[in-house]
């Protein structure tokens, strides 16, 4: 009962903090906001987060820990905001990939366990949306722009009051991407006029609305493709526990994101690939901290993005996978060296920032499954620049 | 009359097109906070058609008349954008 009144205590408290970050967010919002960090998956945020994450893990658990990420980029932009301009957002490539995390580990009654502070760095990272170059290129993008100029100013001066006609109104403010004109109330001469200046032009075959939208859709495409492009990490962590060692586990991990589906605003299905060395104290020896204990982990599987909303967010999500652990030195008596776990993460979205996953491992050799529940959410610098 | 459209970029790279209208003026694109000057403009009403890729931040795009902040448009958040603004000589 008293694990059940934390956890609530807990979820209102990060509830509270989600809800205050967003009123602030809201209060210059204007249309619909599709963040960059919010429409990456809750899985993909792990891997590395975009500013802040405060999670704790376990919480039903009789060890839980808490855990605070921060980019590098997220902490010197709180404290100089100037550093979001894109001129010199795009020179703070070190800071964006750079992740630090601290996590204190706690036993039922809330006395320390142990710590782990750790370092990590993205060496690829063709996810990020906000380096990616949405110009496409291939196409400069002025003929199609030219033909609206054209188009307007033609009809513009088949009126005595050229841009005072409520006509002319209507059909500048079609191009608006919100509460732009109708297209059943575009006036018929206008669209006549737009049909005769594509004509011979690759957007020809276009209809009107189609013409209008072609950025629009020519975005989504992109950004469906930047979504599925690899991520790698290397990251370290040192733990120290409660027996005054300074380190108690060393531990060097690689982790490896990258999308499956091309063109699908549904859903979708990210590979992800874990390797992992941990170097611990072999607590059966007398000595002093050893780190003899060497034990090599690997983990694969895939997390699928079951649904999205209509602006791309993802809802709700699945990770499958198969962890394979070998212990390559000190391995205590009675203990396997070689062991396969199956793991699975059902994951869902409360609101903007807060995810609620559920872990759930299989041990096939003991029959045993573990589950235990977190909370995580990923908080957005941007939010009050 | 000069109009100038200043362009700011917020958590990222992004980009805008410029396009004024009723003129013959060439399609200004923008790929970086920078700003742009129509200069010698006969004195008469105009629509600036801004259109591109906001980034994370946001994008905010201010247009001064004659060097006077005429008026601001604010993108929030990251995606596409299409947008009016509407410029007389005198607000």
């Amino acid at each position: 009962m008293l694990k059940v009144i934390k956890f609530c205590l807990i979820l209102v408290c990060l509830f509270y903090l989600s809800i205050k970050s967003k009123a602030q967010f809201n209060k210059n919002a204007k249309d619909t906001i599709r963040t960059a960090a919010n429409l990456k998956s809750g899985n993909s945020q792990d891997v590395l987060i975009s500013f802040f994450q405060l999670a704790v893990n376990d919480i039903t658990g009789s060890k839980k820990s808490f855990l605070f990420q921060s980019s590098l980029f997220g902490l010197k932009a709180k404290t100089n905001p100037e550093l979001m301009i894109d001129t010199s957002y795009l020179k703070e490539k070190f800071a964006r990939n750079f992740v630090f995390s601290i996590s204190p580990a706690l036993d039922d009654d809330y006395k320390f366990v142990s710590n782990t502070i750790g370092v990590k760095y993205a060496i690829i990272n063709n996810r990020d949306k906000s380096v990616f170059d949405f110009s496409n290129p291939l196409d400069d993008g002025i003929l199609h722009r030219k033909i609206k100029q054209k188009a307007l100013t033609i009809y513009s001066r088949s009126f005595p009051d050229s841009t005072d006609n409520p006509n002319y109104e209507k059909a500048v403010n079609y191009f608006k991407l919100k509460d732009g004109t109708p297209i059943k109330d575009l006036p018929e001469a206008f669209k006549k006029i737009l049909i005769i200046q594509k004509k011979g032009s690759r957007y020809e075959v276009l209809n009107i609305d189609s013409f209008k939208n072609f950025y629009a859709y020519e975005y989504k495409r992109l950004a469906q493709y930047v979504e599925n492009r690899g991520l790698w990490t290397l990251s370290s962590n040192l733990s120290s526990d409660n027996k005054g060692k300074l380190f108690s586990t060393i531990n060097i991990n690689s982790e490896y994101l990258k999308g499956m589906l091309r063109n699908n605003a549904t859903s979708n299905l990210e590979l992800n690939l874990k390797a992992n060395f941990d170097f611990t104290d072999d607590t059966s020896t007398l000595s002093k901290t050893d780190m003899n204990r060497k034990i090599f982990s690997f983990n694969g599987g895939f997390n699928w993005i079951i649904a999205k909303n209509k602006n791309g967010k993802s809802l709700i999500e699945l990770k499958g996978a198969i962890a394979y652990n070998n212990i390559l030195s000190g391995v205590y008596a009675g203990e396997k060296n070689n062991t396969f776990t199956a793991e699975g993460t059902f994951r869902i979205r409360i609101t903007d920032q807060i995810w609620l996953p559920f872990d759930v491992r299989y041990d096939p050799n003991k029959g045993n499954v573990f589950g235990f529940l977190s909370i995580k959410t990923n908080f957005d610098a941007l939010r009050n620049q | 009359m000069k109009i100038t459209v200043s362009v700011t970029f917020k958590g990222g790279k992004g980009h805008c097109y410029l396009t004024i209208v009723p003129s013959d003026y060439d399609i200004i694109k923008i790929i970086k906070s920078e700003s742009y000057d129509y200069e010698n403009l006969p004195d008469k009403r105009y629509d600036i058609i801004v259109d591109g890729v906001s980034p994370a931040g946001g994008t905010t795009i201010v247009v001064y008349i004659d060097d006077e902040e005429y008026d601001t448009l604010e993108i929030e958040g990251q995606g596409y954008f299409s947008d009016v603004i509407k410029i007389a000589k005198k607000k």
